[in-house]
């Protein structure tokens, strides 16, 4: 945004301009309009085709004025927003038949080709048993939070912290000589301060997390649900929804300006300091590695979520320091890279919407029987006898599971009477991942971890109707009993 | 005689040839360049005047210090 020095003497007005369709028009009407003497500042937005310009108090710009200067160029201005032109399901042809508006049939093409993608991807995740790679508990790989962070390195998120990092080191070298160390003091103490913070700073939300009652499963699925909403939220603006790029995610202005304050810039340990307030900026992939840290309910779970995630972004940043360079200074190669990563997001997220369905017991894709690995199904075994289980026992009946990599195959009947005392009997044969913490919504609160061999489980009378048991993230194929 | 000429990458429609233009104008090289025109596949060929070597180099400092511009020999 193009801006000459000015005190408080400026008015702000607010123009609209037809004719934008890249970022080329938005910094060619700001670099002309700038000329103008009573122009002190100047803000294009091609989103709103909106023009925010400061003006010296006393003076004005008119909009037929603009309009004579920016003719040949194609641009219109005015004073009322420009309503967004809707676009015609059904366009007649030149023969005077009627067809289907060609730009929304391939959008509804691409949408439903994305969606079948999207089917079949979880498809393969859930027959693959890759859940098991993703959940967040002391068993699981943490591996994917230093993916999200390599991700995160490829983003804006890298150009919100690369360019402060830029302009730390400047200010820094500006304001200490060659002895009070090497060029490359800045960036170690920046990159040393930006991952000791995530580090602590994931260890107090785990242990934050914990205190909303962790072991309830209704209030982490919500917890789960939530943070899958921001990651949606996230992904729908990197895929240039308009309505998405409308809400705003972060913290308030004041802290964020803040940690960006140049003033701040100039001590021997700044770079320190600025590098643990990076914890604080709002990125959204760094919300989402929050969410997970908060989700996780433990003190070291949360520090390594947010170091891992600190660590992926490193390679970047690190890659920004040396070379002053960031590869989002080509747009074509940004976009192309924002639609990727916002597709996976998207399926991430639903994703865990899904699991989260299934430790809520409610319907889910995991209910198709096309999702479930057919082979895990039948090939389970156990010691229990096939066809006791149902039966009542001295008043009692039981619910008997063997539970076995990431799949929990029932023995006999799924079938109960209501309002009669039960037991859950589970046979562990060796299972992974999340699959070791057991949650069924309904039977019992909680999540019960499960133990090599049998594990007894009362779940007192329940009432009538389905039940799912699934592991404490969903992602284990559930279990559907029925009581009636 | 070839005709001296610059590529540029990222040049994809009539704005981004005025706002080159303009800069090159603004930095007071206009008369060093005799065209700006698309070549397509997002290029752009600037034609210069002479091949004087120096105010090529100018010319070409100008375009690559714009964002999303880059000179490409």
């Amino acid at each position: 945004m193009p801006s000459k020095k000015h005190g408080a003497d400026s008015i702000a007005c607010t123009l609209y301009v037809s004719g934008m369709h890249c970022s080329s028009c938005e910094l060619l009407i700001e670099k002309k309009l700038i000329k103008h003497d009573q122009v002190l500042a100047v803000d294009v937005s091609r989103k709103d085709n909106a023009v925010h310009i400061t003006l010296a108090k006393g003076t004005k710009i008119e909009p037929q004025q603009l309009n004579a200067e920016f003719q040949e160029l194609g641009y219109t201005f005015g004073i009322k927003p420009i309503a967004k032109p809707r676009k015609p399901i059904f366009v007649k042809r030149d023969d005077g038949r009627w067809q289907m508006n060609g730009d929304i049939l391939r959008r509804a093409g691409k949408t439903a080709v994305i969606a079948m993608v999207f089917l079949a991807a979880f498809m393969a995740v859930e027959r693959l048993q890759m859940g098991r790679f993703v959940s967040v508990n002391a068993t699981s790989s943490l591996a994917a939070f230093f993916l999200l962070g390599l991700v995160a390195g490829m983003s804006s998120c890298a150009a919100l912290i690369g360019g402060l990092l830029l302009s730390l080191v400047k200010h820094w070298h500006d304001a200490h000589d060659e002895a009070t160390g090497s060029k490359a003091t800045p960036h170690l103490l920046f990159h040393s301060g930006r991952l000791a913070a995530f580090m602590v700073g994931g260890g107090i939300l785990g242990m934050a997390g914990s205190r909303i009652a962790f072991t309830n499963a209704t209030v982490f699925a919500v917890v789960v649900l939530a943070v899958s909403a921001v990651m949606t939220l996230l992904a729908l603006q990197m895929l240039d929804i308009a309505w998405a790029q409308k809400i705003r995610l972060g913290l308030p202005r004041f802290v964020t300006r803040a940690a960006a304050d140049e003033r701040r810039m100039s001590g021997k340990y700044a770079p320190l300091g600025i590098g643990a307030a990076t914890f604080f900026l709002p990125c959204g992939f760094t919300l989402i590695a929050q969410g997970v840290a908060l989700a996780s309910g433990s003190f070291a779970r949360g520090s390594l979520v947010m170091l891992l995630f600190a660590l992926g972004t490193l390679p970047m940043l690190a890659g920004i320091s040396a070379t002053g360079l960031h590869y989002t200074k080509k747009p074509h190669l940004t976009a192309r890279f924002s639609a990727v990563a916002g597709l996976l997001i998207i399926f991430f997220a639903l994703y865990n919407v899904n699991g989260q369905m299934n430790v809520l017991g409610y319907p889910s894709l995991s209910d198709w029987r096309i999702f479930q690995s057919r082979a895990e199904m039948e090939n389970l075994t156990g010691d229990i006898a096939a066809g006791e289980s149902g039966a009542m026992v001295n008043g009692r009946q039981t619910i008997r599971l063997v539970a076995q990599g990431f799949a929990y195959k029932p023995v006999g009947p799924t079938v109960f009477t209501a309002n009669v005392p039960t037991y859950l009997e589970i046979e562990d044969k060796g299972v992974v991942g999340c699959g070791a913490y057991l949650a069924a919504r309904g039977l019992f609160d909680g999540y019960v971890p499960l133990n090599p061999g049998q594990n007894l489980v009362d779940v007192g009378s329940p009432r009538a109707g389905n039940y799912k048991i699934t592991c404490t993230m969903g992602m284990v194929p559930p279990v559907t009993v029925t009581f009636q | 005689m070839d005709i001296p000429t610059l590529r540029v990458r990222g040049m994809h429609c009539a704005a981004c040839v005025a706002l080159i233009t303009m800069e090159l104008d603004d930095a007071g090289l206009l008369a060093e360049v005799s065209s700006v025109a698309l070549a397509g596949n997002n290029e752009g060929i600037l034609t210069l005047k002479s091949d004087d070597a120096a105010a090529r180099d100018r010319v070409q400092a100008v375009i690559n210090a714009l964002d999303g511009y880059t000179v490409h020999t």
